[in-house]
């Protein structure tokens, strides 16, 4: 708490530790324009990810979290979409007005992604090898024997027996596993200095989850790479992220370091969220705490708080307007009103307990 | 800095309801289908070109002051002036009126055998594709036989066992033409059958008509409709042609193809007589063309955004 | 629970013929039996056969041979004019909420239909029934006129359970609810399934990949892999003590929402890939990944012992 500040409303423009910040998205705003309307897809979100650093974007489908790192990647497609405002500053450089052909070199030799569905990630028309090899002649400028060791030298990081067997085969002659390791080859053949991971794992089988959740971990481990992961899947988070984003219809609700977001959460959202997951390791519960309602429809969205209708510590103010970020600890920041200094409900131990118990 | 009073904190109470309330107003498959098609300029540019030529081919030959058959000697080949319109043909018959109604029968003998190729096409593609299995390849088979018959070969062969006309052209277009709609119908029928839904209703207990009746003909609607815009400019363009090559009706009855094949005779001296049914061949199909396209785009699932 | 069996399933087996010389044993040999009023939760991977054996399960495949016996009635060979009685008391609902609903008609009609085909309600009584079983699933009257493609995931899925109790079964077999819903809504739709249990009386095969889910919602749970069931217990005594090496590996897999356990755990991801179950090599299928595999797996096929009371176990290291 800092004593004597009227509103703990959290800027980012006074932060003096920007400069090892890889990614920086400030108050991005997408939108898409349909034939049955426009949908407000994301609503202003920030984040930053540090170098070397791990961040997971958390969230519900629809919360917008693929939506902002498409347009990290400048994959939005324009139109529908439209970037109505904000900025992406990566590696000190403002993206959002970059021309296309820089873009290109951007992608793929700074910031490699993996998706969700190794299928349309992977050309099923060409050889893994070539795969590979094509982005490193592309942005390295290799020639093309050199390109195929690395090639091969990428296909046994990530742990693909018989790598340079495998390397002239096709990506229907791999297994699912497989694949997302292939992808993962591609992504990190020119080295780049950030990996978007969108769901990698989400279409995997849980055994073949923990191979490829092992395998970033130690290639994290090794080569130091900064990480953006993607997903839904709360207990990946845990394994795999030190820092959280928590998103919800379209904005940021709640950002920390894994143990502040998951042991002392301080969005309702986040609490409820982590409430709903039945964990292995502990007795079971009578009941899963489950949000009642729906996420809300982006055509339409609510003028206050977008979780406010599912929300049980709901106060009239929400309804209404919605919450700027509150510092609620060290790079703790959180988006909602139980936080402002001017709710007299507030008290910390309350907010312990989650809000006003209805 | 927002001014905020102390009670806008005050907690409140929300049902479950308004949780679960979909603001939209609800939106049904063809009204869905309908706000798509609209948003596709090229299909409603199609849209409108049909509905200015089927204007044109009811109301022209009642407005104009000519028949389609009576011919007025001493002034053949006319260009288009104030008294005939759009000129005369070699004949001294007014074009306008002439072009209207060879509109009216190239669109009915279209319109005729697409919808002829429909119902047995749907019919045998739906048995074919329900039942699948040896019922199926055998019926397929035959249909690859059909489709595998050079076409002209049988319309030629046709066209000499019966009399040139309006029956016989439509019969030629029909006789193997409903072959490419019953693959179509049967495909689609083939996938539909293992979607959840036709599973579930299986195992809700329902029978075998009701399951064809009501789930696998409704949702095979769309590409049934997608297929007959489709199916039609290419009819059209069949029409023309047979027309033109001297299997089409009869004068004095026009059609555009046999108009264009008129007008074909005289093409280097007067060639609106050529041009004119020309461009309203190609806008027919054109026309037909875009619709289909913003049809099958409308009407597309995977598209909905 | 209650002691009587609601449904048994003896040495089940599916086999489909891919291509002219393979076999794909989806299921292949299956045991088990279902109280009244009892969960059963069944978890494998891809491939382990987990959906086709609900299928088989609820007639809508024809078994290749084995038995299934429901309320003490075979019905295994049965022909389909003839199971409408056994749809009234057996239902299912599908895994994909957005394949499982026919996109061409409204809720009403989706919900209605089951009603219809069974002729119980009609008029104005039919069309309280349907608000009363959307109320029962957490939806309002209005949107029975709605069209499938209006809803969320979670929604449908809800829609999906309605139309299966639309005809008061006893039974429920869920081929992975849940599987495509987002976490918190994962949540609201177990709830929902483990209080419509309790409330009404209902048994239920709950198949799924997530065990942790698995668990909290099941009496006794079956995991599966390739076919096979390899272990079957009630579901404390196979998340304190599982015997599979299968199973213990499925455990460790699964990753815990919590910081200081999962970076704290030792992590020894299994080896290899799931073999294919086309045409599967003699000996225990699990053999090829096992970390205990002994010379014996790769000649015989293990069988399911009764280890302790109520948990059976296949696997050479315990006979």
């Amino acid at each position: 708490m800092i004593p004597g500040s009227g509103s703990r409303r959290w800027t980012y423009m006074a932060d003096p530790k920007s400069d090892s910040r890889l990614l920086e998205i400030q108050d991005l705003q997408i939108s898409f324009h349909t034939y049955a309307g426009e949908v407000h897809a994301v609503r202003g979100v920030s984040l930053s990810v540090e170098k070397s650093g791990s961040l997971a974007i958390v969230g519900e489908s629809g919360c917008g979290k693929t939506v902002t790192m498409q347009a990290v990647m400048k994959l939005t497609p324009i139109p529908p979409g439209e970037i109505k405002s904000g900025s992406i500053v990566f590696n000190g450089r403002e993206l959002i007005h970059l021309s296309d052909r820089d873009m290109q070199s951007v992608r793929g030799k700074d910031i490699g992604m993996i998706f969700q569905d190794p299928m349309t990630g992977l050309n099923p028309t060409m050889t893994v090898g070539v795969q590979i090899a094509e982005t490193l002649v592309r942005h390295r400028r290799m020639g093309k024997a050199e390109a195929w060791e690395k090639a091969v030298e990428m296909l046994e990081l990530v742990e693909i027996p018989q790598a340079s067997l495998r390397a002239s085969q096709y990506p229907h002659q791999f297994s699912g596993g497989m694949r997302q390791r292939a992808m993962i080859a591609i992504a990190l053949a020119c080295d780049p200095h950030l990996i978007i991971a969108d769901e990698p794992t989400t279409s995997l089988d849980v055994t073949i989850q923990a191979q490829i959740l092992e395998l970033l971990q130690n290639l994290q481990n090794r080569l130091g790479m900064t990480i953006i992961l993607i997903t839904h899947n709360l207990g990946v988070v845990a394994r795999i992220a030190r820092h959280i984003s928590v998103m919800y219809a379209g904005k940021v609700v709640e950002t920390g370091t894994a143990e502040q977001v998951f042991h002392n959460s301080a969005h309702p959202y986040t609490r409820a969220l982590l409430r709903s997951v039945p964990r292995l390791d502990l007795p079971t519960r009578t009941d899963l705490e489950s949000i009642p309602g729906t996420p809300p429809d982006l055509f339409v969205p609510p003028p206050g708080c977008a979780f406010a209708a599912r929300c049980k510590s709901a106060m009239q103010v929400c309804l209404e307007h919605d919450a700027g970020p509150y510092r609620v600890g060290d790079n703790h920041r959180v988006s909602c009103w139980l936080w402002d200094d001017r709710n007299p409900h507030r008290s910390d131990l309350f907010l312990r307990n989650g809000g006003i118990d209805l | 800095m927002m001014d905020i009073k102390p009670q806008q904190f005050n907690p409140v109470m929300l049902g479950s309801a308004e949780g679960e309330a979909i603001t939209r107003p609800p939106v049904g498959y063809w009204q869905d289908a309908w706000m798509r098609f609209r948003k596709n300029k090229l299909a409603m540019t199609g849209l409108i070109v049909l509905a200015v030529m089927t204007l044109f081919a009811v109301l022209g030959p009642l407005i104009s002051a000519w028949d389609y058959r009576s011919y007025e000697f001493g002034h053949a080949n006319e260009f288009p002036n104030a008294r005939h319109w759009l000129g005369t043909d070699y004949l001294g018959r007014d074009m306008f009126t002439r072009l209207g109604q060879g509109t009216r029968i190239s669109v009915y003998i279209a319109i005729m055998s697409a919808l002829i190729n429909l119902a047995i096409g749907v019919t045998y593609g739906g048995i074919s594709g329900y039942f699948g299995g040896a019922v199926d390849d055998v019926m397929m088979r035959t249909v690859d036989i059909l489709i595998g018959i050079p076409y002209l070969l049988i319309v030629i062969i046709l066209l000499t066992v019966m009399e040139p006309g309006l029956t016989s052209i439509i019969v030629a277009m029909t006789i193997t033409g409903w072959a490419g709609m019953a693959r179509l119908v049967r495909g689609q029928i083939l996938q539909l059958r293992e979607m959840e839904y036709v599973l579930a209703a299986r195992l809700v207990g329902a029978s075998p008509r009701r399951i064809i009746a009501r789930h696998l003909i409704p949702n095979t609607m769309g590409v049934i409709l997608v297929s007959l815009t489709a199916n039609i400019p290419g009819a059209i363009f069949t029409e023309a042609f047979l027309s033109f090559i001297g299997l089409g009706v009869r004068t004095p009855l026009a059609s555009l193809g046999t108009l264009a094949n008129e007008g074909y005779q005289t093409l280097l001296v007067y060639p609106h007589n050529l041009v004119i049914p020309g461009v309203f061949i190609s806008f027919l199909i054109m026309a037909f063309n875009f619709v289909g396209d913003g049809l099958r785009d409308a009407l597309d699932p995977r598209l909905r955004q | 629970m209650r002691d009587e069996i609601a449904l048994e399933v003896k040495d089940l087996k599916k086999y489909f013929r891919v291509g002219r010389h393979a076999v794909l044993t989806a299921v292949d040999g299956v045991s088990f039996e279902v109280r009244k009023e009892e969960v059963l939760g069944v978890v494998g991977e891809s491939g382990c056969g987990k959906t086709t054996l609900g299928r088989v399960a609820a007639r809508l495949y024809e078994p290749t041979s084995g038995s299934i016996i429901f309320d003490g009635i075979d019905v295994t060979n049965v022909l389909d004019e003839d199971l409408l009685w056994f749809r009234r008391k057996l239902q299912m609902v599908f895994q994909d909420p957005y394949a499982s609903l026919d996109p061409r008609m409204t809720v009403g009609e989706i919900i209605g239909e089951p009603i219809d085909i069974h002729r119980l309600a009609s008029g104005k009584e039919r069309v309280e029934r349907i608000h009363y079983l959307l109320g029962l699933v957490g939806l309002n009257p209005e949107h029975a006129n709605r069209f499938p493609h209006e809803f969320s995931g979670g929604q449908r899925q809800r829609i999906g359970i309605a139309r299966a109790l639309a005809v008061d079964p006893e039974f429920i077999i869920a081929d992975e609810p849940i599987s495509s819903l987002d976490v918190s809504i994962q949540a609201q739709v177990v709830n929902l399934l483990s209080r419509l249990q309790e409330e009404r009386g209902l048994s239920f095969i709950f198949i799924a990949h997530d065990l942790s889910m698995v668990r909290h919602i099941s009496h006794r749970v079956a995991v599966m892999y390739l076919g096979k069931v390899v272990e079957i217990a009630p579901s404390e005594g196979i998340y304190r003590t599982p015997l599979n090496p299968y199973t213990r590996a499925l455990m460790a897999a699964n990753p815990i929402p919590d910081p200081d356990i999962e970076r704290v755990r030792a992590h020894v991801p299994l080896t290899g890939e799931v073999s294919s179950p086309v045409n599967p090599p003699p000996g225990c299928r699990f053999a090829g990944r096992c970390p205990q595999v002994a010379d014996v797996c790769n000649r015989e096929d293990p069988v399911l012992k009764e280890i302790e009371s109520g948990h059976w176990v296949s696997c050479f290291l315990y006979s």
